[in-house]
């Protein structure tokens, strides 16, 4: 079994917030809720680097670890989905997330959140594959179709790439030794807990 | 033609005694191994190639000529049948000849391109040096530039708007915006108007990032509200604004005058409201994307 994974090449990104459009449309994903958004570091100066940024679908996931209702589980392929019936939308997971990964509607005066929302990697939830339910609350199911994470395969720098993690560091490491430089894949250790060796 | 054509013959045939035409350069498969000029009834003629034409191409032909004397100036480019292009083409020829490049301009205003301040600069003390064009009568309109940049001197424009103000291009956006500001993806991207300053200046006037500004023209006492951005990708002196915003007006938001159904999500001030006169000396293109401004916090 594959296990699935997200990897953002900092060199390549360009800004352009194509992921995060591809992101919104595929899934009909609210104004106000981003699911994946792109974080510009040095806005304006020399070095300035862009990364985009959604859940990474951690091994060990801390959103998991912290939820009351355990509404969190991670499939076979290892993505992290949470189930929107148990969700009571609390924000523990908002504040273990070391990515903000975690959105929430706003439902009604003084704050209060609604049901969380975050990046499925196109992986849908608990329902069944590809249902009206399904799509009504986590959107498009891609996966299930065999096709990889939208934002990734929009990505026109293929800065942003989704697959499996071993082909995905794969294809980084070949990029970084041929143009002989990589400042990192952000993100990566955090979320898989293991540095990428080149 | 495969893999392009060459220069095309468009100034003539000789200029100072020496040959405007290609010389030992042709296409391949050309049946001329030389530079020729542009094809005319004429040419044709003297190649003998004029019998490939068919007899409605010349009916034609000799309808564009009027009288038959002028026959022999119709060129490819006026012959409405394209009869010429054809026979051109199938003799392995480009239609509109095979000619040099040139650097020398000799019919533009500068044959070789020079330094001009612009209209509305900074630099007055470059305008004596390097002043604009003459005014003068460009194609059906005047180009009164001189006149302009004159009077801008005169008056010390520079000194009242002392900031350059270019416009472009944001990544999110496609040209003018309307379609791309009716699109809640992407006009969730980029929600408001702003200018570019460089933190110098914008310390110099008290304005904080993302506060809202008053920017203002050299022109029309032309005015517009847009939030700051303060970033060191712009230099001292310079500001930037994007060109993709429009629905408001000198600080007015027009959203209630668009017909019900059609306001985009998003509005702001449109940067062509601060921009100023000016025109390419040379051919007369617009130059809406660069002027001088001056901002303040609003």
């Amino acid at each position: 079994m594959a296990r699935m994974k997200f990897l953002c090449d900092a060199d390549r990104c360009i800004e352009c917030n194509a992921c995060v459009t591809a992101c919104k449309n595929e899934h009909e994903v609210p104004w106000g809720i981003n699911r994946r958004r792109v974080v510009t570091i040095n806005d304006g100066k020399p070095g300035e680097r862009s990364i985009s940024m959604a859940c990474m679908h951690c091994t060990d996931a801390p959103c998991q670890a912290v939820c009351p209702v355990n509404c969190f589980y991670t499939t076979a392929d290892g993505v992290v989905l949470h189930s929107k019936d148990l969700c009571i939308g609390c924000g523990y997971c908002f504040y273990a997330c070391p990515f903000g990964a975690p959105q929430y509607p706003r439902v009604g005066n003084f704050g209060s959140r609604g049901k969380m929302d975050k990046c499925t990697y196109c992986a849908g939830g608990p329902e069944a594959d590809g249902s009206k339910a399904e799509y009504a609350k986590y959107g498009a199911n891609r996966l299930a179709e065999g096709k990889l994470p939208l934002c990734a395969e929009m990505c026109s720098t293929k800065s942003l790439l989704a697959g499996d993690g071993d082909v995905v560091v794969q294809i980084y490491k070949e990029r970084v030794a041929k143009r002989g430089y990589g400042s990192g894949a952000w993100g990566w250790k955090t979320a898989y807990g293991e540095a990428i060796e080149s | 033609m495969d893999g392009g054509n060459g220069f095309r013959a468009r100034f003539g045939v000789e200029r100072n005694g020496q040959t405007l035409l290609a010389e030992r350069s042709y296409l391949p498969g050309s049946e001329i191994k030389d530079g020729y000029p542009e094809f005319t009834i004429g040419v044709l003629k003297k190649l003998g190639w004029d019998k490939d034409l068919t007899a409605e191409e010349l009916a034609v032909i000799e309808k564009v000529a009027g009288t038959p004397d002028k026959v022999d100036t119709v060129s490819w480019s006026t012959d409405l049948s394209g009869g010429i292009q054809r026979v051109a083409l199938k003799h392995g020829c480009s239609p509109y000849g095979n000619g040099k490049a040139r650097t020398v301009a000799w019919n533009l205003p500068d044959p070789i391109p020079v330094h001009r301040e612009p209209i509305y600069t900074p630099r007055v003390d470059l305008v004596t040096k390097y002043p604009t064009l003459p005014d003068a009568k460009q194609f059906r309109l005047p180009n009164i530039g001189f006149t302009v940049q004159k009077t801008a001197v005169e008056r010390g424009i520079a000194k009242a708007f002392p900031l350059i103000v270019s416009s472009g291009r944001l990544v999110e956006y496609e040209g003018g915006g309307e379609e791309t500001r009716s699109n809640v993806w992407l006009a969730e991207l980029q929600q408001d108007m702003f200018i570019e300053i460089n933190p110098a200046d914008a310390a110099e006037r008290g304005i904080k990032d993302g506060s809202l500004v008053w920017v203002t023209g050299a022109e029309n006492s032309a005015k517009a509200k847009v939030k700051a951005l303060v970033t060191e990708r712009v230099g001292k002196g310079v500001t930037w604004m994007p060109f993709h915003f429009g629905g408001w007006f000198g600080g007015v938001d027009l959203r209630d005058k668009y017909p019900k159904g059609t306001d985009p999500v998003v509005l702001g001030e449109s940067a062509n409201t601060i921009m100023t006169y000016g025109y390419d000396p040379a051919t007369g293109m617009q130059e809406p994307k660069v002027s001088l401004c001056q901002v303040r916090a609003a």
